[in-house]
């Protein structure tokens, strides 16, 4: 055969046998290049943090001029959590990282770049595993610092007042690892999404029933199904252990599924989705 | 080398590529030529494992494409040039593609500066012209420096120098003895191109001979090229047969 003449890689032969090892990290780290390397990566993330940590503390600011109000008995039954982790600050975060996950695969399919990739890359499944690794990784710091940036915040700006709490309280870790750990959860099962819808308006969309839709749509208590579907959803998983810590003060018809529960529905949607995208990404043509 | 046997796919009832075999060879271009809707661009995919076969195989250098787990040092491709995400850089693109197939950073700017991008290389490719995402398409597909290269329209949208240049690069690959598979319907560049020509009709095999031989059939290429297709042509301007 006909001598190729190589550039910084050679070439031995057209038949040529001995190659670098196929690394997966090496996949993990070119899905880290294409996350960064998009605007509406920094967009949405920088949204989603500079929200749920700017609203937490201004709304715990207006918290703290009404404290001198409130009889002892207001201040023991209160909700801190809502001040500190916010449910609508907290949603549009979780909206954003879901959005970043849909866009990881439907981003591809839209533009038809998903070509592109396979070609590189035949080994189509590893390539999903390496955008979940990617997109949760990055999302988890993102959750992590989020979390504790706004719980600590806010638990600064109520000392000496005889409000809020401490970080060892009870219920209070459980609140912080969930509430770090929701954020890559929704960016994966919005991957899922995003393989399966393929287009970048219905991904999104997508995401928004299963964030936002869905928890409304199952508001009702009279049929216990209905309860349980609602509790199986990631925004009550999320507030139920959100709530951990003021556990026995929740009205008895909300959040009525126990912490573990709540725990597996977090592990069990993100698992979900990543297997169907893995799954469907292997046997789809493209 | 790519070589196909027996190569069929269905889309539901209608039949796109009927029982093509056919062989690639190293060292020389070989144009694939067909009419529109012929099953070219289906037949590059499912050499690529885009798509895959109801029937038959296709291998390249004696395997199943997507049986490998890294493609870029086996084979180069361009197929569609808007084949990418317009809102990386073209350097962002190439260096997401080099990383997953373990090819240095210096290799992206090498052939960055081989199709004439290197000052567009940190603009969006969603500002290129298709001359611009050619060019690229072409960097992504020399970037493993692969034996096999395969280019579904590449002239499209190129300036004269780029056509110049892209024949001298195709001409060049088949010097080094590579395989070089190049789709076209320009009969012009076909002619001053390829050493070797196969021609497709409603996915059908209709020649695979030397591009001397198959002139001789007529008085031009594009003589003999509408004299076999004629059977074939799905889609006529004015609807007339």
């Amino acid at each position: 055969m006909t001598r190729v003449t190589s550039e910084t890689t050679p070439v031995s032969t057209p038949t040529a046998g001995t190659r670098p090892p196929a690394r997966f990290g090496a996949l993990v780290a070119s899905e880290w290049i294409k996350l960064w390397s998009l605007r509406s990566t920094y967009w949405a993330l920088g949204l989603g943090v500079v929200a749920v940590i700017g609203i937490n503390v201004y709304s715990t600011l207006a918290l703290r001029r009404l404290l001198p109000e409130w009889s002892a008995e207001a201040r023991e039954s209160y909700n801190y959590m809502n001040d500190a982790l916010g449910q609508a600050p907290y949603l549009l975060l979780l909206i954003a990282a879901g959005i970043i996950g849909a866009l990881s695969m439907a981003g591809e399919y839209a533009t038809g770049m998903i070509r592109t990739t396979f070609v590189a890359v035949p080994a189509r499944r590893s390539v999903v595993i390496a955008k979940a690794t990617v997109i949760s990784g990055a999302t988890l710091a993102v959750g992590i610092v989020v979390a504790t940036t706004s719980v600590g915040l806010t638990q600064v700006l109520l000392s000496g007042q005889d409000a809020g709490f401490a970080i060892s309280n009870k219920g209070v870790p459980t609140a912080l690892v969930a509430s770090a750990v929701v954020v890559p959860v929704c960016a994966l099962v919005g991957m899922g999404i995003g393989v399966l819808i393929r287009h970048t308006a219905g991904a999104i969309f997508g995401v928004f029933t299963v964030i936002v839709i869905l928890p409304q749509l199952t508001m009702g208590t009279t049929y216990s199904w209905v309860v349980d579907l609602n509790n199986s959803t990631l925004w009550s998983a999320w507030m139920t252990l959100r709530n951990t810590p003021i556990r026995e003060l929740m009205p008895a018809e909300l959040f009525t599924w126990p912490v573990g529960a709540s725990w597996l529905v977090l592990a069990v949607w993100p698992l979900v989705a990543v297997v169907a995208a893995v799954v469907v990404t292997h046997r789809r043509e493209v | 080398m790519i070589e196909a046997n027996g190569l069929t796919k269905r889309f539901g009832r209608t039949t796109a590529i009927d029982d093509l075999t056919f062989t690639v060879r190293p060292g020389q271009v070989t144009g694939f030529l067909g009419p529109n809707g012929a099953g070219k661009t289906t037949t590059l995919r499912m050499i690529l494992g885009l798509n895959r076969p109801t029937r038959g195989s296709v291998t390249v250098d004696g395997q199943v494409f997507r049986d490998r787990s890294r493609g870029l040092r086996h084979v180069g491709a361009l197929l569609d040039a808007d084949d990418v995400h317009g809102g990386r850089s073209a350097k962002a693109h190439l260096a997401a593609l080099a990383r997953s197939n373990g090819i240095s950073r210096q290799r992206v700017d090498t052939v960055l500066q081989e199709v004439g991008l290197a000052d567009a290389a940190r603009r969006r490719i969603g500002e290129f012209s298709l001359g611009m995402k050619q060019r690229l398409g072409i960097a992504a597909a020399l970037l493993g420096d692969p034996p096999v290269l395969m280019f579904d329209e590449p002239l499209n949208g190129l300036d004269p120098e780029g056509v110049t240049w892209v024949r001298a690069l195709f001409r060049r690959l088949a010097a080094e003895g590579r395989t070089v598979f190049v789709s076209s319907h320009l009969m012009g560049e076909m002619e001053n191109t390829a050493d070797h020509l196969i021609v497709i009709g409603r996915g059908r095999l209709l020649a695979a001979e030397s591009l001397a031989a198959f002139v001789a059939r007529a008085d031009s290429l594009e003589e003999a090229f509408m004299t076999l297709t004629a059977d074939s042509i799905e889609y006529t301007a004015g609807g007339s047969r």
